[in-house]
């Protein structure tokens, strides 16, 4: 009798061990599985994208030139460009920055038959043609950067836009003040060059 | 009691307000800087030989995608939202030109009646770009938005920057020398040279390498 109650004994020992075992298995697979569910998602991802990038088009060369224009004066400028439409609900803004370099020089093409003599000699003489700007079109409109823009925009608006920065860097760059400073270094230049050429007694002239 | 109450009040005010008055800036110590940030005023002396005008058309167009990772999974699903197009006309003028700054006697040698000018390498500079705007095209679908001022500007620039990376393929270096030549013979046979006692020499050729370093690159960045 008593054999067989430590039989039953044991086995509900085994039982309890058994149990046991097995709830800890089964945590330990839950943290095994865990573990591989998170190292599967910890780098799961969604967004939505666009592509910012042109497509690779051709580049046509429409016109070849050749001139002869040399720059005594570079000034390149920013201008912030802004406009605003009123509306019923809300007003529409747009706000730009364009970059451009106006060029001061002269027009080799604009000189006279005789625009560089030698007189008596020695002396040589440069009668230069009047500073110009030598580009009417001086804005780089591809390097434009938008700053703010509320509401849509017309293609007439950026091209007012574009002829508003054009008179700005007009008005601020093309001052008597730069056209002298060009004339000045034109000058000093073009005495330097004659100079460099073996003649030492130079005079510079301008056209009327 | 009142009395002494008032000469406190009154020292209180009186010292609150002489530190206020250390406290502000003086008015001529703000300077407007505006002026210098925007204006780059440079002497020089650049000699400009050949104009090239080129006209591009900048095209983009773009489909919304549905991009991600899922159980170390990539995909990337076009969202049915439709597919926004643009094509942007731009012209673009460029220049060639010989940097005469530096240029002396030691660029000149001369052997009897011969003479030979050694003129320094051709650079190129973008001058100017212009967008027709007039002419540009949108296509826009329903479920999309219009195209932003923000990303027109981006494409303007890369399209900018296309036409940069092809002008080594265009030639324009070697008809930068001839018309050099052309401008520069002229102011020597006026002072007394036969034309064909001239020579006008360049210090090297370029590889496609050094070409790309002649261009002059005025970006954006560049300027800030």
């Amino acid at each position: 009798m008593k054999k067989r109650e430590k039989i039953i004994l044991s086995l509900i020992e085994n039982r309890r061990i058994i149990k046991w075992a097995l709830i800890a298995s089964a945590i330990l697979m839950l943290i095994v599985a865990s573990a591989v569910i998170f190292w599967l998602n910890h780098d799961n991802k969604i967004e939505t994208s666009v592509d910012e990038r042109i497509n690779i088009t051709p580049t046509q060369i429409r016109q070849i030139e050749n001139i002869g224009q040399w720059e005594f004066l570079s000034i390149s400028d920013e201008e912030m460009i802004d406009t605003t439409r009123r509306g019923f609900f809300s007003d529409a803004q747009l706000v730009r920055i364009y970059y451009g370099t106006l060029r001061l020089g002269i027009d080799l093409q604009k000189t006279t038959p005789h625009w560089l003599c030698v007189e008596a000699d020695t002396l040589l003489v440069a009668t230069l043609p009047p500073i110009q700007l030598l580009d009417y079109n001086f804005i780089d409109e591809a390097q434009t950067k938008s700053f703010i823009q509320s509401g849509s925009w017309n293609p007439s608006d950026l091209e007012r836009l574009y002829q508003k920065a054009h008179k700005t860097m007009l008005k601020r760059c093309l001052t008597q003040q730069n056209i002298a400073t060009a004339k000045e270094n034109a000058e000093l230049q073009f005495t330097s060059l004659l100079n460099s050429m073996g003649f030492k007694a130079t005079r510079i002239e301008w056209q009327e | 009691m009142n009395i002494k109450h008032l000469c406190i009040a009154l020292t209180v005010v009186f010292i609150s307000c002489s530190d206020r008055e250390k406290q502000q800036p003086p008015s001529d110590t703000t300077v407007d800087t505006m002026q210098t940030l925007v204006m780059n005023v440079q002497k020089c002396s650049r000699l400009y030989t050949s104009e090239y005008r080129i006209h591009k058309i900048i095209t983009h167009n773009d489909q919304v995608q549905l991009k991600g990772t899922i159980m170390k999974h990539r995909f990337d699903i076009d969202l049915p939202l439709g597919e926004r197009k643009v094509a942007i006309p731009m012209d673009a003028v460029i220049k060639t030109y010989v940097d005469m700054r530096n240029f002396s006697e030691e660029n000149i040698k001369r052997n009897g009646r011969k003479i030979t000018i050694t003129l320094p390498d051709p650079r190129i500079a973008i001058v100017s770009t212009k967008i027709n705007h007039q002419e540009m095209k949108q296509f826009i679908p329903i479920l999309r938005r219009n195209f932003s001022d923000d990303e027109l500007s981006n494409y303007e620039q890369q399209g900018r920057q296309q036409i940069i990376n092809l002008i080594p393929q265009m030639g324009i270096v070697e008809n930068a020398r001839l018309s050099a030549a052309r401008q520069i013979i002229p102011i020597f046979t006026a002072i007394g040279y036969a034309e064909k006692d001239i020579t006008i020499r360049f210090k090297q050729k370029f590889s496609l390498n050094q070409l790309q370093s002649l261009i002059e690159n005025t970006t954006t960045e560049e300027k800030q």
